[in-house]
């Protein structure tokens, strides 16, 4: 049985997240908070045993305690991760196409794209295209944002 | 029989031939290109289901699976990366070959099994499902939660060497299927406030995220833009001793990839292993394995592709997804408003029909695609992952916002996904989500109707003979990780 060197932390975070849940069951009605009450303490019980076997494992030596990702690239994908989260927060308010074409720009500089046609054009083309499929073929409207009106 | 013609007149018209073919060569790509998975193909195309009918919508995503798993191949072989998990076998041997100048020769041996594998399985759903869901008429509450457990307790033991973690992960994310109003007096529950989540969790989103993103993410592990060396395809021929010598080996390794994909979670990169294993136990030529054996591509081609029909038997006739993208169709389904077991085969035998007969149709169309493609493999395969990871993200985003027009599905996606790649790093299995996720509704309200059912002792649901059945293969399940334990440390002292 393979053990990390995060497994704690995470189990941690688990055990917090699943306290948020049991502070909550009160205010649902007892009939329903048997199921789930179940569930949070077979969860727990996992925990536990989860964080039984990585004390066994680190005793015996059997942790990999590298990470899993290179370290110089955890902020890289950081800040990628970061992008996406803003991407996505302000396609509401700033629409898909012009969001999604600087997106686009931003990205493929970002992940050294050296090609300044399809940093410029790629972005444009797939923006567009993805508008055209989605409105005329999926019926669906995608966000217009500042293009309220023009769209 | 009438059921099957009527599959028949629905699969050949020409909007579906095309979207069976746009299916498999998305499909096609998305195996194709390292780092990419079937799983991943049909978690970005569902959204684009959504508009069509259910029985074209099903016909794509068969596409994009079939498709998928095949694609794997490709890069096995012209690269030496296998695409996908599954096709690590193929590498092997494929590399081989290509070194030796018969990469053409190894990419049409691996279209043509690949192609004999996915009929074969498609003929398995076609005559096995009905019958599977025959048995599901029989089927009531009690069993329902048996199945449920069944479903979700092979995808944890599965989780090779993590059966911990698989656990652990898939009584989490039953938690979170109870997210929103409970079964029983619709009251919301764990809402936290949240209108959005009184529907519970968006399912297609998260399996969006959680099947696309960590790639994404996974690519940017890697400095720079690694530009592969791809081999030259070469001229594309097959022998017809390579099949009058294998006949039994491929249909050895059609008939492991059908059973195993069967078996919940038990997905194509098992069956593949398995069969190239038996193909090596049984072949007279041991010292060609792993310096291109023919009989090792077969194999290992042969019983991948096989899992795919395998894979929805027990999702048509149950609702208990066989392997990953299996879940995700589930999930199309349920948009869909297509609910598995037997009443799906009657009072929707129209669409299942379709998909099944389409299903047979597709894995024939994959022979003329992938030789087709292969021809082009060599300019798919370079397309930096600058690109692909840009295309992913916007797809994502876009495919998870069509689902219901909500930004807050387009947030849970991202969750999910980063939730999704820390997950993996950490060797935690994501399958238990996809499958806690989608049986845990079922699950309650299977619980809370047999305690309507047995009110002085629950208990008495085991008096029943289905019920039996599917405890035993509960049973079975959990001890399986010991069982397989064993029967290696036995193997192994047997060869030394």
């Amino acid at each position: 049985m393979k053990s990390r060197k995060w497994d704690p932390l995470i189990c941690v975070v688990l055990a917090l997240i699943l306290l948020v849940f049991v502070s909550q069951l009160k205010s649902t009605k007892p009939i329903a908070r048997i199921y789930p009450t179940v569930i949070i303490i077979c969860s727990y019980v996992m925990i536990a045993l989860t964080l039984v076997q990585w004390f066994i494992n680190w005793k015996k030596g059997n942790i990999d305690m590298e990470s899993s990702i290179p370290k110089n690239r955890i902020v890289y994908i950081l800040v990628y991760c970061l992008v996406i989260l803003a991407y996505v927060l302000l396609l509401d308010t700033i629409g898909y196409i012009p969001l999604t074409i600087i997106f686009g720009i931003f990205s493929l500089i970002y992940l050294k794209s050296k090609n300044i046609v399809v940093i410029v054009v790629l972005p444009i083309v797939t923006t567009f295209l993805m508008y055209f499929i989605f409105s005329n073929f999926l019926f669906v409207t995608l966000p217009p944002g500042l293009l309220k009106g023009i769209l | 029989m009438s059921n099957i013609l009527i599959g028949f007149v629905n699969v050949f018209t020409p909007f579906n031939i095309l979207i069976m073919f746009a299916g498999l060569l998305a499909g096609i790509i998305f195996g194709a290109l390292p780092g990419f998975s079937a799983t991943m193909g049909v978690a970005v195309f569902v959204p684009f289901s959504y508009a069509l009918d259910p029985e074209t919508a099903l016909l794509l995503l068969s596409g994009v699976y079939c498709g998928g798993v095949y694609g794997g191949s490709i890069p096995a072989i012209l690269l030496g990366i296998p695409g996908t998990p599954a096709s690590a076998p193929t590498a092997m041997e494929g590399r081989a070959l290509t070194r030796r100048g018969e990469s053409g020769h190894a990419l049409a041996l691996c279209t043509a099994a690949s192609s004999f594998g996915g009929v074969m399985s498609a003929l398995a759903l076609l005559f096995l499902a009905p019958v599977l869901a025959i048995i599901a008429l029989r089927v009531g509450p009690p069993e329902q939660i048996m199945i449920a457990v069944f479903g979700l307790s092979v995808v944890s033991m599965l989780s090779e060497g993590n059966m911990l973690k698989g656990l652990l992960v898939g009584f989490v994310s039953l938690l979170l299927a109870t997210i929103g109003q409970d079964p029983q007096v619709g009251f919301p529950r764990f809402t936290f406030g949240n209108l959005n989540l009184y529907a519970g969790v968006s399912l297609v989103p998260i399996l969006i995220g959680i099947f696309s993103l960590p790639e994404v993410f996974s690519m940017l592990e890697e400095e720079g833009e690694a530009f592969l060396e791809v081999a030259s395809t070469g001229k594309m021929y097959l022998k017809l001793e390579d099949f009058t010598k294998n006949q039994f080996n491929l249909i050895r390794s059609t008939l492991l990839g059908i059973g195993i994909g069967i078996v919940p979670a038990a997905g194509p990169d098992i069956a593949a292993f398995l069969a190239y294993n038996e193909a090596k136990k049984a072949s007279t030529h041991k010292e060609e394995f792993g310096s291109g054996s023919i009989e090792g591509i077969l194999a290992s081609e042969a019983a991948n592709n096989a899992v795919t029909g395998g894979s929805l038997i027990p999702l048509l006739a149950l609702g208990i997804p066989g392997s990953a993208p299996a879940a995700i169709f589930l999930g199309a389904m349920y948009i869909h408003g297509l609910r598995p077991g037997s009443q799906l085969f009657t009072s929707n035998a129209d669409i299942v029909y379709t998909l099944l007969v389409g299903f047979v149709v597709i894995n024939i169309l994959m022979f003329f695609m992938g030789w087709f493609f292969c021809k082009f493999a060599k300019f798919v395969l370079v397309i930096p992952k600058s690109i692909l990871a840009t295309m992913i993200v916007i797809l994502a985003t876009v495919g998870s916002f069509a689902i219901n027009k909500s930004i807050f599905d387009v947030l849970q996606m991202y969750i999910a996904g980063v939730i999704g790649y820390i997950m993996i790093k950490n060797d935690y299995p994501v399958s238990p989500v996809a499958l806690a996720l989608l049986l845990g509704g079922m699950l309650e309200t299977s619980i809370s109707q047999t305690a309507v059912m047995y009110p002085n002792n629950i208990f008495e649901m085991f008096s029943r003979p289905y019920t039996i059945v599917f405890s035993i293969l509960v049973i079975l399940s959990f001890a399986w990780p010991f069982i397989s334990k064993k029967m290696k440390k036995t193997s192994s002292k047997a060869e030394a």
